[in-house]
């Protein structure tokens, strides 16, 4: 029989042990991650435990204790400690629970990140031109938008960029796509939607993809989703500027009513014709109010001037020549005392009819 | 050529008022009322004449506003 020594039995032990990849089903215990590098867990059932380790990069989804996983690896012994451990090549989360679990552990982290803050929101276009439409061609979601969007308004585009909404391929495509609408229609289009209809929590997984959500998060257009039926509630969802209950749904939150929109243009025009009719009557009133007070200031002057015009001619001195009397002017000043002339000089006396011009003797 | 200077209708109409209140008020002698008495007089004539303008001027605007609110009345 052949002696080895440890290092050799373990390297070659291993050697053995790589030819037979494995996948193994089981309950995760023990989780634990060490100097931010090293994960370690085991995965149990009712009689039997195994030890499983990967690196911390490797590690893509959020995993806790009590979960149901799938893990697919190497068996390998630890070349130091010749430990037996299955070396993880990849983790898939199994059943509901463990679906849920892993849902609500990445939904508290993107929170902590600020993926799903109300506050970054950004608010859709009233009237789109570009719509971007990110689903399956073959789902009945696909359909149902084009419907709703014919039915409400016209004069828009609507860019299809196909992706698998369930499956393997789901996550790649719908990332790939998202990635390509910013890279070549992030200024060209308004708002896109990301939708796909109803299903189980295991066909609606691809939206509870860090990727994908990530993804949502970081596209440069406004996005609308409608993953699944309105109860049904992914996380890339919740990174969305706005979630609609259905696909239909989406439509009507992208493109407003034609018939609304013009119901709201008539009651605009109603409404400003009302208010110039009731301004043009307003300033009529004032003109013909301010024309008739100046007509009313232009007469009473009128009877002010006659009035001081009677009272001036009460006074006139020339009223008093005609109860007899005269005046007689020198060098065309009256002559109010007998020192005002000297003999010789040309006087003046008016009288109501006339003047007569004398000589002092 | 001296230009011709607006007409004043208030400066004017308080010169008229001034002269008559100072005959009420027997300010003037003979000599001072036959002078204020004839300047009293153009005043007036004055006055007259300029208030018989703007009446005009009024209404002629009566008259335009008058057929611009019909014309619109018909439009409506």
């Amino acid at each position: 029989m052949q002696i080895y020594s440890v290092s050799e039995f373990v390297h070659g032990v291993n050697e053995l042990l790589s030819g037979i990849p494995a996948c193994v089903q089981g309950e995760v215990s023990n989780f634990h991650v060490t100097q931010n590098r090293f994960v370690w867990f085991d995965l149990k059932d009712e009689a039997s435990y195994v030890s499983c380790f990967l690196l911390a990069f490797q590690l893509d989804q959020p995993l806790e204790d009590g979960m149901e996983i799938q893990v697919f690896g190497k068996p390998n012994l630890f070349v130091k400690s010749g430990k037996f451990h299955l070396r993880v090549n990849k983790i898939q989360a199994v059943g509901v629970g463990s679906l849920k679990q892993q849902y609500e552990l990445l939904k508290a982290k993107l929170t902590k990140e600020g993926l799903f803050d109300p506050a970054r929101k950004r608010t859709l276009p009233k009237f789109p031109q570009r719509i971007g439409l990110v689903t399956s061609s073959d789902a009945a979601a696909y359909t149902d938008v084009l419907r709703i969007l014919n039915n409400r308004w016209a004069g828009y585009e609507v860019i299809h960029f196909p992706v698998n909404v369930q499956g393997n391929q789901a996550v790649s495509s719908i990332v790939e796509a998202l990635q390509y609408i910013n890279h070549e229609y992030a200024n060209s289009l308004d708002v896109v939607i990301l939708t796909r209809g109803g299903g189980s929590m295991e066909d609606l997984q691809a939206f509870n993809d860090e990727s994908v959500v990530r993804a949502v998060f970081g596209l440069k257009v406004p996005i609308v989703t409608a993953i699944g039926h309105e109860r049904d509630e992914t996380l890339a969802e919740f990174a969305a500027d706005q979630r609609a209950a259905t696909p239909s749904n989406a439509a009507e939150l992208v493109v407003p009513d034609k018939r609304d929109v013009l119901t709201q243009i008539h009651t605009m025009l109603n409404g400003q014709a009302q208010s110039l009719d009731h301004q043009y009557k307003h300033v009529s009133e004032r003109v013909s109010t301010a024309v008739l007070v100046l007509s009313q200031h232009i007469k009473q002057y009128d009877q002010n001037v006659d009035q001081l015009l009677a009272l001036l001619h009460s006074y006139n001195p020339k009223q008093i020549l005609k109860r007899g009397y005269s005046i007689t002017q020198f060098k065309n000043k009256v002559i109010t005392k007998r020192a005002q002339v000297t003999l010789g000089d040309q006087i003046e006396t008016i009288f109501q009819d006339g003047i007569i011009k004398s000589k002092v003797l | 050529m001296t230009k011709k200077t607006k007409f004043d209708f208030q400066k004017n109409y308080d010169a008229l008022e001034r002269i008559t209140n100072d005959f009420e008020a027997g300010k003037y002698n003979l000599e001072e009322g036959l002078t204020k008495f004839e300047e009293g007089l153009k005043l007036a004539r004055e006055l007259k004449v300029y208030l018989a303008e703007v009446n005009q001027s009024v209404q002629t605007i009566k008259g335009k506003y008058r057929e611009l609110t019909s014309e619109s009345k018909t439009k409506s």
